[in-house]
């Protein structure tokens, strides 16, 4: 390889600081001489100067601080699911103040009562007359849509963490025509879930899955391995399956605040 | 960034906006270190060109 080709594959190193120390007089050396490198290396600058810094803020704490608290909130879930409803919400009351306690008792018995008159005015009994099929109530509607949104959720996050786990080898295409699919379905079941009354936090899940749902879909039937691993680069890119995680124990838990019409 | 050829685009995304090492975009691309260095620079010099002819268009 010339001094050229070594030099240019060396600038981008060197203009981020990242080279060995005995290369830097080398690359100096040249730029003295070499104007198409002076050119180049201008270039380069200029290009990279395009993609500006971006902390995120997941950025803020360490690696360590993320694994140990999505660790505690799966455990936190394992351990609510293997508690009946009942033991549940006896914990959970045990773990506030009294004053605390006492509020949110009141709270939810006024909501209950609330919700009992609201059924009792549109089922009053009247002898005699056909009973016209109910419509359905928002209430049943919200209920319908968060079932629909934690499968979207569930369906998600086992399409991608199939494609994170997938092995791969060398020079042999990956066959993608089933993650395709289900991608395909998971973008149409994406658009209705845009439609309804949805928490902002979730409608920016959704959009942050689109993306890579979109690029997944629109791959080739047969793929290469860098494209596969472009998406991987995204699914970590933008944390999803820890967002996705969180998003799940969210509609969960709210399952258990929702008024049955068993009440 | 999507009109790079596939090899040049991953390289960009992995090494300069993900921040990983050489080292290890070449596990991960399954290339030698020195096809990465090479991927990038082609990479980031065919986007200046690219922003470059978009400038001139708007000028």
């Amino acid at each position: 390889m010339s001094e050229h080709s070594n030099i240019s594959r060396m600038l981008y190193e060197y203009l981020k600081g990242e080279l060995d120390p005995d290369d830097y007089g080398k690359v100096d050396e040249h730029l003295l001489h070499c104007t198409r490198c002076q050119k180049d290396i201008r270039e380069l600058n200029a290009a990279i100067s395009i993609f500006r810094p971006v902390v995120r803020p997941s950025e803020e704490r360490s690696e360590e601080f993320w694994n140990t608290f999505a660790l505690e909130v799966e455990q936190n879930i394992q351990r609510t699911e293997q508690h009946g409803w009942k033991e549940r919400i006896t914990e959970t009351l045990q773990q506030w103040s009294p004053t605390r306690r006492w509020v949110i008792v009141g709270m939810a018995g006024a909501a209950v009562t609330l919700v009992l008159a609201v059924i009792a005015s549109r089922t009053t009994f009247t002898p005699g007359v056909e009973e016209t099929p109910p419509e359905v109530t928002e209430l049943e509607s919200a209920a319908l849509n968060i079932d629909r949104m934690s499968q979207y959720f569930r369906k998600s996050k086992t399409l991608l963490v199939g494609l994170t786990n997938m092995k791969m080898f060398d020079d042999q295409p990956v066959d993608l025509n089933a993650e395709r699919q289900a991608s395909r379905e998971l973008i149409h079941e994406a658009r209705y879930l845009k439609r309804q009354p949805i928490d902002m936090r979730s409608a920016q899940l959704i959009n942050d899955l689109e993306r890579v749902l979109i690029e997944l879909a629109n791959l080739e039937e047969s793929s290469d391995i860098p494209d596969v691993q472009l998406i991987r680069s995204g699914i970590r890119h933008e944390n999803l399956l820890f967002k996705i995680r969180m998003a799940e124990s969210l509609y969960d838990s709210s399952r258990f605040v929702r008024v049955r019409q068993e009440f | 960034l999507h009109e790079l050829p596939t090899l040049q685009r991953a390289t960009v995304i992995l090494r300069h906006i993900d921040g990983l090492s050489t080292k290890q975009v070449s596990g991960i691309l399954r290339c030698s270190e020195g096809t990465v260095k090479t991927h990038l620079y082609r990479g980031l010099k065919k986007l200046r060109e690219k922003l470059r002819f978009i400038e001139e268009e708007e000028t």
